[in-house]
């Protein structure tokens, strides 16, 4: 009897692509982008009516249920239908990508491959957010568009403002500044392993209960895997429309930035 | 750096990643957010309008009910008037046609009495003459003798005075 195969932390490296590795979560990635391309193009195809039929209907749900959602965090119409993309493709792709990990054959159908020195059985599908490297992207994304809303909404020196304090006017506020620009850093961090780390762990856990109780008993953790990707993609998509609100709108900082910057 | 080689981090992976989110982002915002966005916008819109139509008009309805209820009013008491003023002169014209065929009746009736008092008073002149006749000859017969134009005469007033005064 052979040990538990827990998977490695880095995503393994199925082929190449000229100097390009092509990973099992890039695979799983395009494949989510697939998905998304055929309802997309029946959705394109269908056409949208007046009236909608059942297939229009279900879209309609899906987005007015994200609007209505979005709105009542972001609290402004406008700004919702601003931030709407971003936050709803977060929701959506993340969601998408997590269920599609907990499908049969992700992690199961293996090649032979070299991974960090040795020769392993190299799962072709990996679960999309399995990998650093695609919720870093994600968290990168919504960081740096976080800060561009910030200053398309309040102008470069007044955003700026909150992060820069000169020391001998508002100490205060320059330490307050110093820690705002970590915590900016520190929601990179948070954002891509927060989500990494359940997802990965749900990977685990499916493997090890797999191990254990192959019949059965994974069924509660498929469930619970389910959830945990809803549960993962809704605080994704709700944290980055919460800091896209709070970058902004113009709080106290702010006019200690104006003044600074006009100093 | 160990721990980013440990976690597997590729930066040609990572801007992968990126591009693959941005075109998804894209495709997804111009195909489903944007049209059915637009097409919720629109058919709010829609609905707000039509709200707004129903509302003015049953604000309309409402101030047509009122005209007519107005109207009503005013046609009710038109008509009371009208209803009135023709009770009062049918009522007018029962009394006087009443009394015109009381006065009518009343000619007739006093007509007829004369008639009656006429045809009675001929009735019983013929009467006393046959009576007076028949009581003349009764009276020759009994006696054996004729009367003259005087006794006759006196005869029947005598008669006539011993007549009850009813039947005179």
């Amino acid at each position: 009897m052979s040990g538990i195969e827990t998977p490695p932390l880095a995503s393994e490296t199925i082929f190449h692509l000229g100097f390009f590795e092509i990973r099992n979560t890039l695979i799983m990635s395009w494949l989510a982008m697939i998905v998304i391309f055929i309802v997309m193009f029946f959705a394109w195809r269908t056409k949208y009516k007046e009236v909608p039929g059942r297939f229009q209907a279900l879209l309609e749900l899906i987005v007015e249920g994200l609007f209505g959602f979005f709105q009542s965090v972001i609290g402004d119409k406008k700004q919702t239908r601003t931030f709407f993309p971003l936050v709803a493709t977060i929701m959506i792709f993340l969601m998408l990508a997590n269920w599609m990990g907990i499908l049969p054959g992700v992690g199961s159908i293996t090649i032979l491959g070299e991974h960090e020195g040795h020769m392993l059985n190299l799962p072709i599908f990996r679960s999309m957010n399995a990998d650093v490297n695609m919720t870093l992207a994600i968290a990168l994304i919504s960081v740096i568009a976080t800060q561009l809303f910030g200053i398309a909404a309040l102008g470069v020196l007044p955003y700026a403002g909150k992060f820069f304090v000169a020391p001998w006017r508002d100490p205060i506020g320059s330490f307050v500044g110093i820690l705002e620009l970590i915590a900016e850093l520190a929601k990179i961090i948070s954002f891509s392993f927060r989500l990494f780390g359940n997802i990965f762990a749900g990977e685990v856990l499916l493997v090890v209960i797999s191990f254990l109780m192959p019949y059965f008993a994974p069924i509660p953790f498929l469930g619970l895997e389910i959830f945990v990707g809803f549960i993962q993609a809704l605080v994704f998509a709700l944290l980055t429309a919460v800091f896209l609100k709070m970058a902004a709108t113009a709080h106290g900082g702010h006019e200690h930035g104006v003044e600074v910057a006009h100093a | 750096m160990e721990l980013l080689a440990k976690l597997g981090i590729n930066w040609g992976l990572l801007i992968a990643q990126i591009v693959n989110f941005l075109i998804v982002m894209g495709v997804l915002g111009f195909f489903l957010y944007r049209p059915i966005l637009n097409l919720l916008d629109a058919r709010t819109e829609r609905i707000r309008k039509s709200m707004e139509d129903a509302k003015r008009i049953e604000q309309h309805a409402q101030e047509l009910a009122k005209l007519r209820e107005a109207e009503m009013k005013r046609l009710d008491h038109e008509s009371g008037e009208h209803f009135e003023r023709i009770r009062k002169e049918a009522q007018a014209l029962h009394e006087e046609l009443l009394a015109n065929a009381k006065k009518e009746a009343e000619a007739t009736l006093q007509g007829a009495l004369k008639r009656i008092d006429e045809e009675r008073r001929i009735m019983m002149e013929d009467v006393m003459k046959t009576v007076n006749s028949v009581i003349v000859r009764m009276t020759e017969k009994l006696l054996e003798r004729e009367f003259t134009p005087d006794d006759q005469k006196r005869i029947q007033e005598q008669l006539i005075a011993d007549l009850p005064k009813s039947i005179r």
